[in-house]
């Protein structure tokens, strides 16, 4: 993972990235400044990611999300269909279990399946570490050639599950 | 400006794509057996587009035919071995799986509804044009190899009204010009 340009702040490999500065500094950054590292990270995160899939996974990468979690200063990443990989551990929070339902939406608004999402992979990541959903900063890109770094609209099975529940979308609800 | 599509939904749009793709393969190529791509092509209209592009792109020649043999992790459970061979037997000679190269027809074209599937994936439809691009990019190929075109209206009960616009899944083997054939 290349360090973000703000050179704010210095990551980790992996999925999770965790900023090194102190986390009172973090605490105090404006909602512009987290919108535009959180920005840089994903487009990073998704040049790797592009680099390291393969065959159809990679013909299949067009979404990537980055979280940002205020409280932590923690980042958190997902891809589209991320939900399929091996060892994936759904949140209670988001897909609900035996005793309560979870934020996501029954039955899909859409064409895809619930959970497919690339902010569901990075929000069910930072909820798995124990982050507030309330806390949550999230920043969605479409990674295809054509778009490359452009802001993706959330979908409407995200916009049910996360809006007024996430803290800021920068790339817009439905 | 209006678009004849304007009132169909995205899986609509897409049996349409696909019926393009038939005319397209029966027309220039009628002496080959196109039934198993066929097949895999209108399981979108009836399936989610998270899963059905997993198993459409291991068909695509682009991926396909980057692989001199079978590759058990990147296609078992959408391919068999003899599903593989057979497909590199159907692509001999008509395409080299060039990606994003227009002159390389039949991948351009196997491309389409992969593409329709995939355009909007994670976000919303808005105002349609991605899709509308897709399509008119679809009939230039049509239009270009004298081939007429499909009639829309085949798939306009597929209304943009339906499911946010995305549209209710539907069978829609019964338009297939291939399936119907034998």
């Amino acid at each position: 993972m290349s360090k973000p340009s703000s050179g704010l702040f210095s990551g980790t490999k992996g999925s999770k990235n965790t900023v090194s500065n102190d986390s009172t500094s973090t605490q105090k950054l404006s909602a512009s400044k987290i919108k535009t590292v959180s920005h840089e990270q994903v487009k990073s995160w998704a040049i790797q990611k592009r680099n390291e899939l393969t065959g159809k996974a990679k013909k299949n990468f067009n979404t990537a999300c980055v979280v940002y979690d205020e409280k932590t200063g923690k980042f958190y990443y997902g891809r589209n269909g991320g939900f399929r990989e091996t060892g994936y551990q759904r949140n209670p929070i988001l897909f609900g279990d035996s005793e309560h339902e979870g934020l996501l939406p029954k039955t899909s608004l859409n064409k895809y399946p619930v959970g497919n999402c690339a902010e569901v992979e990075a929000i069910n990541s930072a909820l798995n570490s124990g982050a507030d959903i309330s806390h949550l900063h999230i920043t969605t890109i479409h990674t295809t050639k054509n778009q490359f770094g452009n802001y993706k609209e959330s979908c409407e099975n995200c916009t049910y599950a996360f809006k007024n529940k996430v803290k800021a979308n920068y790339s817009g609800w439905k | 400006m209006e678009n004849k599509f304007d009132s169909i939904s995205m899986n609509g749009r897409m049996a349409y794509v696909i019926m393009c793709v038939e005319a397209y393969l029966t027309s220039k190529y009628p002496d080959k057996n196109w039934v198993f791509v066929s097949t895999c092509m209108w399981k979108a209209t009836s399936t989610n587009w998270g899963d059905w592009p997993d198993e459409y792109s291991s068909i695509i020649p682009d991926v396909l035919l980057q692989y001199k043999n079978y590759d058990s992790d990147e296609f078992e459970g959408y391919l068999t071995k003899e599903q593989f061979l057979a497909l590199k037997d159907l692509y001999s000679g008509i395409t080299n799986g060039l990606e994003d190269d227009p002159t390389d027809e039949v991948n351009y074209m196997l491309n389409k509804p992969y593409e329709m599937a995939m355009v909007y994936e994670g976000t919303v439809i808005g105002n349609g044009q991605e899709s509308f691009q897709i399509i008119s990019q679809t009939e230039e190929v049509l239009k270009k190899n004298n081939i007429p075109l499909p009639d829309h209206k085949k798939v306009s009960f597929s209304s943009i009204k339906e499911l946010n616009g995305w549209g209710m899944d539907f069978d829609g083997t019964y338009l297939s010009v291939i399936l119907n054939e034998r």
